[in-house]
């Protein structure tokens, strides 16, 4: 991390592991200031707490860094890679672009961690071949042993107290496949099925009565609106035509999923934030811009995307 | 979806017209997706100069879209 500066085409994806704030600031903070001192754009993604421990060590430089609250931004993994990695490093494209991103957490629940791993692994492919350096913190006291394993396996490189270990076990794809499993059963659902592209309106219609009835209301009623409108007409057209919605409660989320008989083939589709002119390709990216969370379950016997949206 | 064909019909038609000032009047339209606002935002890049695509009471969909994907499109103009 340290040293020469590498190949200008390469992307750089090293995991740092550390215990405690004090291997935090060693781990992260010399990673700011050396992109600093090579005059490279800098960006900080990871929880509050983290980026203050960051700040208060930059001081005055802090200023030179482009600070985003990761808890938030990136609260959806499916986001991060457009919403805040692209975004920024799309924004700064003469020479190398440097992003510390920490997407997995303590607290990140059981149901966002498949999201939150493939993320990691799906970093690798949609930066392939570009001047961009992502190092991303694990918090090892926090973080159970089967997140530490995989970060192995999504990142190439891992630094622990000081030293680089190239991982024998990084494998994004493999990682990608692992976590591609059956969604969880929902309890009681509404729920309805539509064929061909007249019967879009309908479900769109029975999707905001269902969720107003469930609490959405304003903004989070009109998001959740247009993402049934968008993967409902990814269904009719990418998805053999029709398919179900199902909707229900979780705690304090309105949960939403469309399944059809189609299979999704693109690993990054909803991650890539197309260039202003291109006419297309938006629907599940506008979903993962709006949804607390995203999940993904894709296989020969169909595709199965289901939505997070707070009350 | 069904009525895209129309719409991006309609929008082609407004934009060759030569007037600097184009009104798309929204009022009686409930709901527009991703798509339909993607037609929008291309029918405003493709205006020359200074000239303006207008869209008057528009659905909520429509800031919401331009501001994820559109932030800073010149060209096109939201009155409420």
């Amino acid at each position: 991390m340290t040293g020469t500066a590498p190949d200008p085409q390469k992307f750089v994806h090293p995991a740092l592991f550390y215990s405690g704030d004090q291997q935090y600031v060693t781990g992260t903070v010399p990673f700011v200031l050396e992109g600093l001192a090579r005059e490279e754009p800098v960006a900080v993604a990871a929880p509050p707490d983290r980026l203050q421990l960051i700040q208060d060590q930059l001081g005055d430089q802090a200023r030179r860094v482009h600070f985003e609250d990761m808890t938030q931004a990136g609260r959806n993994p499916g986001r991060i890679i457009p919403g805040v990695l692209r975004r920024f490093a799309d924004a700064h494209t003469s020479g190398r672009v440097r992003i510390i991103g920490e997407p997995i957490w303590a607290g990140r629940s059981a149901v966002e961690y498949p999201a939150c791993v493939q993320h990691e692994a799906l970093i690798n492919e949609a930066f392939t071949g570009r001047a961009v350096t992502i190092l991303c913190p694990y918090d090892v006291d926090g973080l159970d042993e089967t997140v530490l394993k995989d970060a192995w396996a999504t990142h190439p490189v891992v630094v622990a107290e000081g030293s680089e270990t190239a991982s024998a076990a990084y494998n994004p794809e493999a990682v990608v496949a692992r976590y591609n499993h059956a969604l969880p059963v929902p309890p009681a659902v509404q729920e309805t099925n539509f064929e061909g592209s007249g019967q879009l309106p309908t479900v769109r219609e029975f999707g905001v009565r269902q969720g107003e009835r469930l609490g959405l209301e304003g903004a989070r009623l009109d998001d959740l609106q247009l993402a049934v409108a968008e993967l409902t007409t990814n269904s009719v057209v990418h998805g053999a035509g029709g398919g179900t919605l199902r909707i229900w409660v979780e705690g304090e989320q309105v949960v939403c999923e469309v399944q059809d008989g189609g299979r999704l083939t693109d690993p990054l589709a909803g991650r890539r934030p197309p260039p202003p002119e291109r006419p297309g390709g938006r629907g599940l990216l506008f979903v993962n811009h709006v949804a607390d969370l995203v999940r993904i379950h894709t296989s020969d016997a169909g595709t199965t995307i289901r939505f997070y949206i707070g009350r | 979806m069904s009525t895209r064909p129309m719409w991006q019909e309609a929008l082609g038609q407004l934009s060759r017209r030569s007037e600097s000032c184009l009104y798309v009047e929204m009022s009686q339209l409930t709901f527009i997706d991703v798509a339909g606002v993607t037609d929008l935002a291309m029918a405003a890049r493709s205006l020359s100069g200074d000239r303006l695509l207008v869209l008057e009471q528009p659905p909520p969909q429509v800031p919401r879209i331009l501001d994820l994907f559109w932030p800073s499109l010149g060209g096109i103009e939201v009155a409420a």
